[in-house]
């Protein structure tokens, strides 16, 4: 079985790690009733992903263009708000990953595609919050089971509680708003109904509906004319 | 640990799904045969831990375009396929995450999915009227019929291990006929999605799936661990080449298989095979096997490059040519008030691996001038399903203009998903075969092996975006009016850098001049050489291609004979 080892020591430094951790959490925002990407230690992951280029052959380019990416956005940042990236405040760091995604920021590195970076950025948070905790985020699988992945229901998440998680009796069954009210589970008779359907069952009314068949022995359907 | 044979009655290149069916009939027959697999062998523990990152996100298990050298520190171009893009003057770099080398081949990470191929398949004109007529267009009737395929079918899927249940299936089945093992457990959204299509008099089915849903054959039932495609099956209830065919084969005493030899050349003189060259390994000296009988199994796109390599006599030009993909299309809704589809003991988990099919639209009436036309099927899966999280929320988007979200709106998709039943459709339409959709050799770039990799040129025919994209909007507006919102829709594209479901470049048919292959799938111009995967189809079809190929490998190593 293939072993995933955690390098001793991660990729960046104090200062670079708690810049991905601002850009991370503005990609994948904590709310009262939602964990982020910090929630997730998504940053622990890439700290630790970039430190090891034989796990996979893009990390070598990751590791330049982060160093180069993270000094020039720093820069970005005590331009336009007058903080280090690090201090930005959440509507700061959204304006600033805004820009980025739309390739607007002035004076990027010589030949660093903003949009592009941007991907990589936001597809890192996401590996960091729903990659397997073996791979240094998803700490305690606190996204995993605020989601309902893989089997178990969808949990509420209590940020006064975090990182322990409190499973929910049913999964609610309405999205809660953004201002983040807990969700309540409510009964829909629809779903409870097609819940008590066996799968038995269902295949006879399955096979009721059914149309004929079309016999190839008895040429096809609507009756054709072929063409040459 | 097979025996070793010198002289065999066959080679077979490739041990995935067309070569493993003829090492199975071909030694069932009393033939001995040597299969030669490029890749390596490979255990169950090879496909643990089930780990989204290391095996999806990471492609673990398919030929990597590039690699990091530790030795030079840098990244290393290692085994790509090349795409010549949209206007075909462009040389890209492709993954091609379809083929996966290694002892039974892409059948240790596909889907399972085996629809056969229908009547309608078989003779794409006589169900489309206004087929186009540009240049270069050409949609052959398939030279044998779906009844002659019959038998074949009923074989591979008992010979492949099938689940479910053939009265339900809408293709044409003998009476009394049944798969070997029942359906798999509906998911929890079955009920509502087959009530919702029966408004429209379609009839959603639970397809016939290469997966057990009970043991079987010393194998066990499916245990939904929800790691499916892009993933290795490590308890082995997903049917392969290796755990049903291949098996049987070694069982006879009469295969011989080897692993790590890559077959660089097959060899021929005045119009007949002699054998093949091959390489151990990658640094391996080329070495010849002698042999009057070669079957090809290795992929459309690596069958039409070894015919290519091996400079196969083509008179017409033919090598190559009316390569197809299925157009794809990708629909996906989320149910307001709607709660998660609730699994229990009756169903299969929101995270398994679904099995509702849709052929309403195999063909159907054009509505603004009511001409025939063909047109596909749908996978249908509730967004958790057959799709891990990190591939699912990298896609995430929040209709057809909002791509990519983050911040505020991935957390509302976020809530969408795990509070709200949904539902994804997976289109497979059949496809307009064009001459200039083809395989060639690059010029410059080599594999490890040292070979000139492929390099494909391909652009749908407007036929293949119009088809996805009109029969996504029928689907969304049926689950629009049950209630759904949009959150994605991708119709396919014009530009196909490939796909998995890859068809044609070695057609057969009974005219040498419009063909590559005979109508028993030997080459027209070399004697004894046969080929067995996806190439050897006319036309591309609407289904899921393996069960099909499989038969077909069925139909051909049955009549075949040992000596010209």
């Amino acid at each position: 079985m293939w072993e995933y080892e955690r390098p001793d020591r991660g990729f960046f430094t104090l200062t670079q790690k708690r810049q991905v951790e601002v850009l991370f959490d503005g990609i994948l925002p904590p709310g009262r009733s939602n964990p982020g990407a910090r929630d997730c230690a998504a940053a622990d992951y890439l700290d630790y992903l970039l430190a090891d280029p034989l796990v996979y052959y893009e990390i070598a380019q990751w590791q330049a263009q982060y160093t180069a990416a993270l000094d020039w956005l720093n820069a970005m940042a005590q331009h336009q708000f007058a903080r280090e990236l690090a201090e930005l405040l959440p509507q700061q760091c959204s304006a600033l990953l805004c820009d980025l995604a739309a390739a607007k920021l002035p004076n990027s590195p010589e030949s660093f595609n903003q949009a592009q970076f941007f991907g990589i950025l936001r597809s890192h948070c996401i590996e960091g919050c729903f990659a397997d905790q073996r791979w240094g985020g998803n700490r305690e699988n606190v996204m995993w089971q605020w989601y309902g992945y893989p089997t178990g229901p969808a949990c509420d998440f209590d940020r006064t509680r975090t990182p322990a998680l409190s499973p929910s009796n049913k999964a609610p069954a309405q999205a809660p708003q953004s201002s983040g009210n807990t969700a309540t589970a409510s009964k829909d008779p629809l779903q409870s109904e097609s819940a008590t359907i066996p799968p038995t069952l269902l295949s006879q009314l399955i096979n009721a509906y059914r149309e004929p068949k079309l016999d190839p022995t008895t040429a096809s359907r609507e009756e054709p004319e072929a063409k040459s | 640990m097979t025996p070793r044979i010198g002289k065999p009655d066959a080679i077979i290149v490739g041990s995935g799904a067309g070569g493993g069916t003829a090492a199975r009939v071909l030694t069932a027959r009393g033939w001995n045969v040597v299969v030669l697999e490029k890749g390596g062998p490979v255990s169950s523990e090879d496909f643990l831990p089930y780990d989204e990152l290391h095996f999806n996100a990471h492609k673990a298990l398919i030929p990597q375009a590039k690699r990091y050298d530790p030795k030079s520190k840098s990244v290393v171009v290692n085994d790509p396929m090349k795409y010549a893009g949209e206007d075909g003057k462009q040389s890209i770099e492709s993954e091609r995450w379809w083929e996966v080398t290694m002892l039974g081949g892409s059948t240790m990470i596909w889907d399972a999915n085996f629809p056969r191929y229908t009547p309608e398949d078989f003779d794409f004109n006589a169900f489309n009227e206004d087929t186009p007529t540009d240049n270069g267009v050409s949609m052959p009737k398939w030279p044998w019929t779906y009844q002659e395929f019959v038998p074949y079918f009923e074989k591979a899927e008992w010979e492949w291990n099938v689940s479910g249940d053939a009265r339900q299936s809408p293709e044409w089945m003998r009476d009394g006929y049944q798969y070997p093992m029942p359906p798999l457990k509906a998911h929890a959204s079955s009920s509502f999605l087959f009530n919702v299509f029966q408004k429209y008099k379609m009839q959603p089915y639970f397809g016939a799936r290469a997966v057990n849903s009970e043991t079987f054959d010393g194998r066990p039932a499916c245990s939904f661990c929800g790691y499916n495609q892009f993933f290795g099956c490590a308890v082995n209830s997903r049917a392969n080449s290796v755990n049903t065919v291949l098996r049987r084969a070694i069982g006879t005493g009469r295969c011989d298989l080897r692993l790590n030899h890559c077959v660089t050349r097959v060899e021929h003189e005045k119009g007949k095979v002699k054998g093949v060259s091959y390489k151990v390994g990658k640094d391996g000296l080329e070495e010849f096997l002698a042999c009057e009988r070669v079957f090809v199994s290795i992929q459309t796109i690596q069958s039409a490059r070894l015919f290519l390599l091996s400079d196969i006599p083509d008179p017409n030009q033919m090598i190559g040519r009316y390569l197809t993909y299925h157009p794809k299309g990708d629909l996906h809704l989320t149910f307001k008030g709607r709660g998660v589809w609730d699994a229990g003991q009756e169903f299969q988990p929101r995270t398994a691996i679904g099995s509702l099919q849709l052929r309403g639209m195999y063909t159907y009436r054009r509505p603004n001038n009511g001409k025939r036309a063909k047109g596909g099927k749908f996978s249908v899966y509730d967004p958790y399903t057959c799709t891990p999280p990190i591939r699912l929320i990298k896609a995430a988007s929040m209709g057809e203009a909002e791509k990519n979200v983050w911040g505020s709106r991935l957390v509302e998709y976020l809530n969408e998903l795990r509070c709200q039943g949904g539902v994804s459709f997976s289109f497979t339409g059949d496809a307009i075969s064009v001459a200039d959709n083809r395989v060639e050799l690059d010029p410059i770039t080599k594999d490890p092996w040292g070979l000139p990799v492929a390099k494909t040129f391909y652009v749908h025919h407007p036929w293949d975006l119009d088809l996805s994209k009109y029969a996504l909007g029928v689907v969304a507006d049926m689950m629009v009016s049950a209630g759904g919102e949009v959150r994605k829709v991708e119709p396919q594209t014009a530009a196909n850098i490939g796909y998995g479901h890859v068809h044609g470049a070695l057609r057969a048919g009974i005219d040498p001049g419009q063909s590559v292959l005979d109508w028993n799938c030997q080459s027209h111009t070399v004697r004894g050489l046969y080929v067995l995967d996806a190439s050897f189809m006319p036309t591309a079809g609407a289904s899921n291609p393996s069960i099909t190929l499989i038969a077909n490998a069925f139909r051909v190593c049955e009549k075949v004979s040992k000596s010209n």
